[in-house]
């Protein structure tokens, strides 16, 4: 049994594993950072911690259809935070880094309770989105949850070794 | 109890201090031999480790601190006088135990035999040496003198009785046998409560875990019949407790060891121990007169041991009550730094920075809290008071809580009298080092990474800085070099300077050396001043050793210093006199976590810039446009006091698109296309062998706008990057602040012109600059370095080529440029004329089918929505067949200086981008767009390739886009390509190596494409040498010239076909 935390951008519903969350917030003020990638949205001020907010529509070909002022954030856990979790063996391992990323959404959904065997592979017909970040994907009733892999859309946000200049 | 980590910790800690004072000890005594206080000093800091080391079963490190502490003794007993051997030993043996106590689980396993040994026969082969040697039979004498012989001991107690007393131990036989075996000595002491511990500061359990560092405890006894028995005394509520301990220490050592009077201890002797019953008799109270004679003397004390000569005197007038137990000076030091001590405790550094990190969060709050509370302060008086009181304490803790982790810079001068002392030695050079400020604080982390930095550019200074004695004397110096360590605060950061006064870098070698190691090119260091020649030491990959010794050829240059410093947000600065000396100063923050910062404001986004690297701020009025703004080089300057520095908008350094361009950009775009077209002129007059009409210098402009009136002032940024120096436009300057500095995450570390970000007062986050990567990416630094310093004339000599752009949109946003030399023709049409066929435009034209090439089509730019019914084309030269371009209407033809950043907008077809009138104008490649979309109207060139393989061409080209360019061309068809930069490097490369074929620019710094020719044609070896000038100068009378002067053609830039073409008949 595992929570998910699901949420929309655009026309899609994702989800992500509850305990790799830490908040959900409102997209304050954000900081844009010159000649980042263009999924960066900027840095954010979280209570002190500097956070980089990322827009996950990109690389889910989705766009976020709500105002600015209207849009959520869901602030997920770093390195440090999980490892507590991964140490209690109740995450797998994930790639996230050891600075806190936040990705913005349109709008929070509900939180469902998912058995393991609910999860069913990525069909191979998703088209939309890429699958790379996708880990699985949830019928709920009529709903369908995408899970989202943050490892990998986290790992993705990391720039190459090679220089951007 | 006796392997607790934390003690073992606590010991290593306390060895570590010890060793740190053991070094400046031994070269104290280098030069004087005969300080007793410091020959004292040293071997309690030896013997301290060792008996701490014995106790943790640190076997080896004893045994090492064992044979040190032997030679000291010796030294101590006057028995022998520590020479330079000696002392080489000793430093030997310290450089062991600093490595055993670095890694205390391995320090058993560390060979020690070689400093063993040597150590060993010094203390005995000196002994031996020595032939009058009477220390060893004079000692067991001196002892005799002033105290009682050992047999007198028991009359003493008995006369004593009602002052002694006397208890009974019962020791277990396994500890006599560990103490036999172990070779210790044996006391029985006794100590009082109050008196000898708890005034000291101590608590019971300091006490003992001290004793336990000294030796080993074996039983102890407390007697509490003391309290009551002795009433009406001073000391009545003092407890009295006897122990027996059993420690290395010679007896006439112990007393001093524990602190406590001689009389409160009695030596015990392991043979006068039946069944381990001790019977012990000691002062029961505190004598209220000296006693010295009541004194119980050590029941034996084994000749060979003995450590004080002269006791008598001092023992007599230091034996009164409550005064310190002995007269060294040094057990005076020891015990007031173990006072000190126990004031202090260990807090681990991890737990220190997160107190510090939580001050700067704590001081973000309040920023944020002052600035809320100022609005409502206006409602309620006694609001305000409060947030004063809350600025000034959060403000004082923040900064006592950066003071815990500051230390003293002679935690890192400490270690380097014996680096210099080495280096001398092995250099064979007289130095003395003198430092000065070693008391001055820096944050620990800057302390930390200033060690190596500071390391190695004192092993430079000895090697390359200070000469050999001879050569000093030959120069009229004394022998001895001085090398100055000095540290001091200065506006609000702490300088650490390394001088020396030896030969001063010669900047003429460094600038030849980096010219040969490909560093730089002749050209550019002949423009170079004195001061940009010696900084060339800072260059990567420069070493200034003429032969590499193994002192500095380490492969570590000075660039790495430089940077680490410059990573912990200082800079270095290097002064230098040839034959007087070099002096290095480093300007270091006190601390990293919090940095000074500008604040600035560009494009309305703040960013942050370290005051570090700010040299002053500059206020530029519309007036003062003409006389401090220019162009060099393709480049935005600005004049500052004589010097050019490269001027750049902060936003557009950064990438930001500006919302409007400033008043100040707009001048100088006049001054650009003004400044071309009179180069052009210029040219032109000069190549037809006329006087120069025109005076005006460069950054003049004729005809003064009305607009200039209402231009505003800009406000520019002196940058310092190493030496060279930039100007930065900011919109506006928002205030200093002390930021605290998160570091950048890692998502975004790529971007190296930002070293982090913060938070601001009022919660926002802003980036800090990081000029040395702005200045790097906007790659404002090789080139600026080259024209900063250089005199105006010489500014003016160097000459760019300016390119007649015909500017022109496609009814889309964007804009256009295309070189006019290669195009025919521009016309308009109807659009109703143009016919479709098979998917392709056609247009009837002047009798022909022309080909329509639409842009949208073939490079990755805009579409038109919509085009007008008339529009233009653009037909291109030398087309196979007809072709033309279509585009919505021709704005401007400009002649200008173009700056195609190689970072800028690329593309397929795009050759680069510049900036024209504010607007972003893309530079077509017109050979590359019909490559794409009309191959067949292209002339193809057929190449023999054998031939192509065989010839190598060389390109003298000084702009980097036609560099890039004209190479791509080439050996896209497979030819061998060179490039070089000037006229007389082409030359150069000419007479070192064979070509087939040479390109020359016309237009050149240094040495023009006429004088190239001129000088080949003169000598009979290139007289026959296929000269071909490429160029885009296309006056007539200039070609005439040319071809006068011996090119063998002359061919227009950026026409590939016919480039090729030429090349290819050239070949054959």
């Amino acid at each position: 049994m595992a929570q998910v935390a699901t949420f929309h951008i655009g026309d899609e519903l994702f989800g992500v594993d509850i305990l790799l969350t830490k908040e959900i917030g409102k997209l304050q003020e954000i900081t844009e950072v010159p000649m980042a990638p263009d999924f960066f949205l900027g840095l954010m001020n979280l209570r002190g911690q500097v956070v980089t907010v990322m827009d996950p529509g990109v690389f889910l070909d989705q766009k976020c259809q709500v105002a600015p002022e209207e849009r959520r954030l869901i602030i997920l856990k770093n390195k440090g935070e999980l490892d507590d979790l991964f140490r209690n063996d109740l995450i797998e391992e994930t790639s996230m880094s050891r600075d806190t990323l936040a990705i913005v959404i349109d709008r929070i959904g509900d939180v469902v309770e998912v058995a393991d065997e609910d999860i069913r592979p990525t069909p191979p017909n998703l088209s939309v989105v890429k699958k790379e970040f996708v880990s699985g994907i949830i019928q709920q009733q009529s709903k369908l949850i995408i899970l989202l892999d943050m490892g990998a859309l986290a790992k993705r946000c990391i720039p190459k070794e090679e220089a951007v200049n | 109890m006796m392997t607790d980590d934390d003690m073992l910790v606590g010991f290593l800690d306390e060895a570590r201090e010890h060793l740190s004072t053991i070094e400046p000890d031994l070269l104290t005594l280098e030069s004087n031999p005969k300080d007793q206080e410091t020959i004292n000093r040293l071997f309690r800091s030896v013997h301290s480790i060792k008996g701490g080391a014995g106790f943790f079963g640190l076997e080896t490190l004893s045994k090492m601190a064992h044979v040190m502490e032997n030679l000291m003794s010796k030294a101590r007993a006057g028995g022998l006088t520590l020479g330079q051997t000696h002392i080489d030993a000793l430093l030997s043996g310290l450089d062991k135990l600093n490595q055993m106590v670095a890694e205390p689980k391995t320090s058993n396993d560390i060979d020690i035999s070689n400093e063993r040994d040597h150590l060993e026969s010094l203390a005995e082969g000196k002994e031996a040496a020595a032939a009058p040697a009477p220390t060893p039979s004079a000692a067991p004498a001196t002892p005799a003198a002033p105290v009682p012989p050992p047999v007198a001991a028991p009359a003493v107690v008995e006369e004593a009785e009602r002052t002694m007393k006397t208890s009974e131990f019962d020791l277990p036989q396994k500890e006599i046998e560990w103490v036999a075996q172990h070779d210790m000595n044996l006391y029985a002491v006794s100590v009082y409560l109050n008196r000898d511990i708890m005034s000291k500061g101590k608590t019971p359990y300091q006490f003992i875990s001290d004793l336990e560092e000294l030796g080993r405890f074996v039983d102890s006894y407390l007697d509490t019949d003391d309290a009551e028995s002795l009433e009406g005394d001073v000391d009545e509520e003092d407890l009295r407790f006897t122990f027996v301990f059993a420690s290395i220490m010679a007896p006439a050592v112990a007393a001093e060891g524990l602190a406590v009077r001689e009389d409160q201890l009695q030596h015990l002797k392991l043979a006068e121990i039946k069944d381990g019953k001790v019977r012990v008799t000691l002062p029961a109270k505190v004598p209220k007169k000296a006693a010295p004679a009541a004194a119980p003397a050590p029941v034996a004390a084994p000749p060979a041991v003995i450590p004080e000569p002269e006791p008598e005197p001092e023992a007599e007038s230091d034996a009164l009550p409550l005064s310190p137990p002995s007269g060294m000076g040094s057990s005076k030091v020891l015990d007031t730094k173990k006072v000190k001590t126990d004031e202090s405790i260990r807090v681990g550094v991890a737990k220190l920075n997160k107190l510090v990190d939580l001050a700067g969060e704590l001081v973000l709050v309040r920023n944020q809290l002052l600035q809320a509370g100022e609005k409502e302060s206006k409602k309620s008086s006694s609001l305000m008071s409060i947030l004063q009181g809350l600025n000034m304490v959060t403000t004082e803790l923040q900064e006592e809580i950066l003071n815990t982790r500051m230390q003293a810079v002679q935690t890192v001068f400490g270690k380097f009298p014996r680096l210099v002392r080495e280096l001398g030695r092995s250099l064979g050079k007289d130095i003395n080092l003198v430092t000065e400020g070693g008391e001055v604080e820096l944050d620990k982390t800057v302390l930390e990474a200033l060690s190596d930095p500071l390391t190695h550019m004192i092993r430079n200074t000895a090697d390359h800085g200070i000469e050999m004695p001879d050569e000093r004397k030959q120069a009229g110096k004394i022998p001895q070099g001085k090398l100055l360590l000095k540290a001091y605060h200065e506006s609000g950061q702490v300088i650490i300077e390394v001088s020396d006064d030896g030969r001063g870098i010669d900047g003429d070698a460094v600038a030849a050396s980096a010219v040969k190691k490909g560093v730089l090119t002749q050209a550019d260091a002949l423009t170079m001043t004195d001061r940009e020649k010696q900084n060339l030491i800072f260059h990567p990959g420069f070493s200034m050793a003429k032969q590499v010794s193994n002192v500095s050829g380490r492969g570590v240059g000075m660039d790495v210093v430089r940077s680490n410093i410059e990573q912990i947000g200082g800079s270095v600065d290097l002064r230098s006199k040839a034959g007087q000396g070099t002096s290095l100063k480093l300007t270091l923050p006190l601390t990293m976590a919090i940095v000074s910062c500008l604040i600035v404001e560009s494009e309305g986004q703040r960013f942050a810039i370290p005051q570090v690297n700010l040299e002053e701020l500059v206020m530029l009025k519309p007036e003062d446009y003409e006389e401090m703004l220019g162009y060099v080089q393709d480049r935005e300057v600005l004049r500052l006091r004589g010097d050019l520095l490269p001027l750049v908008s902060l936003a557009e350094g950064l990438g930001i698109k500006e919302s409007q361009p400033k008043a100040y950009r707009t001048f100088l775009r006049q001054l650009n296309s003004q400044q071309a077209a009179d180069e052009r002129k210029r040219s032109e007059t000069k190549r037809r062998g006329e006087e120069r009409s025109d005076p005006r210098p460069y950054y003049n402009l004729t005809d003064k706008t009305t607009e200039g009136k209402r231009q505003e002032a800009v406000r520019v940024l002196i940058i310092s990057v190493g030496i060279n120096k930039v100007g930065v436009v900011v919109n506006s300057i928002v205030g200093s602040e002390e930021i605290v500095v998160k570091p950048m995450p890692e998502y975004l570390q790529h971007l190296t012109f930002f070293s982090g970000a913060t938070i601001l007062g009022d919660g926002t986050v802003a980036m800090i600059i990081d000029t040395l990567g702005f200045v790097q990416h906007n790659q404002l630094s090789l080139t600026e370095q080259r024209m900063q310093g250089r005199s105006l004339e010489q500014a003016k000599k160097s000459v760019e080529e300016a390119q007649s752009l015909l500017i022109f949109d496609n009814g889309t946003e964007e804009r256009f440029a295309i070189t006019i030399p290669l195009i025919q023709r521009v016309d308009e049409i109807e659009l109703s004329q143009i016919q479709r066929v098979s998917g392709k435009d056609y247009l009837e034209y002047r009798g022909e089918q022309m080909r329509l090439l639409h842009l949208s089509d073939y490079l990755d730019v805009g579409k038109p929505e919509k085009r007008s019914e008339k529009t233009s084309i653009i037909i291109p030269k030398e087309t196979h067949m007809p072709v033309g371009i279509v585009i919505n209407r021709v704005i401007d033809t400009k002649t200008m200086y173009i700056d195609v950043s190689e970072g800028a907008i690329h593309g397929p077809g795009i050759l680069g981008s510049t900036l024209i009138d504010g607007k972003i104008t893309l530079l077509l490649d017109l050979y590359a767009l019909l490559e794409l979309g009309e191959p067949d109207a292209l002339h193809r060139v057929h190449f023999n390739e054998s031939k192509v393989k065989a010839s190598k061409i060389l390109v003298i080209e000084d702009t980097p886009l036609f560099q890039t360019i004209v190479r791509e061309y080439l050996s896209s068809v497979g030819f061998e390509v060179d490039v070089e930069e000037n006229g007389k490097l082409g030359v150069e490369a000419i007479e070192r190596k064979h070509y087939d074929l040479v390109l020359c620019d016309i237009e050149m710094p240094v040495m023009d494409g006429f004088d190239v020719i001129r000088t080949l044609r003169a000598n009979e070896k290139f007289r026959d040498l296929k000269v071909i000038a490429l160029t885009s100068l296309d006056d007539d009378k200039l070609i005439k010239e040319g071809l006068a002067a011996g090119f063998n053609e002359w061919m227009i830039k950026l026409d590939k076909e016919k480039m090729l073409a030429t090349v290819n008949q050239y070949l054959n």
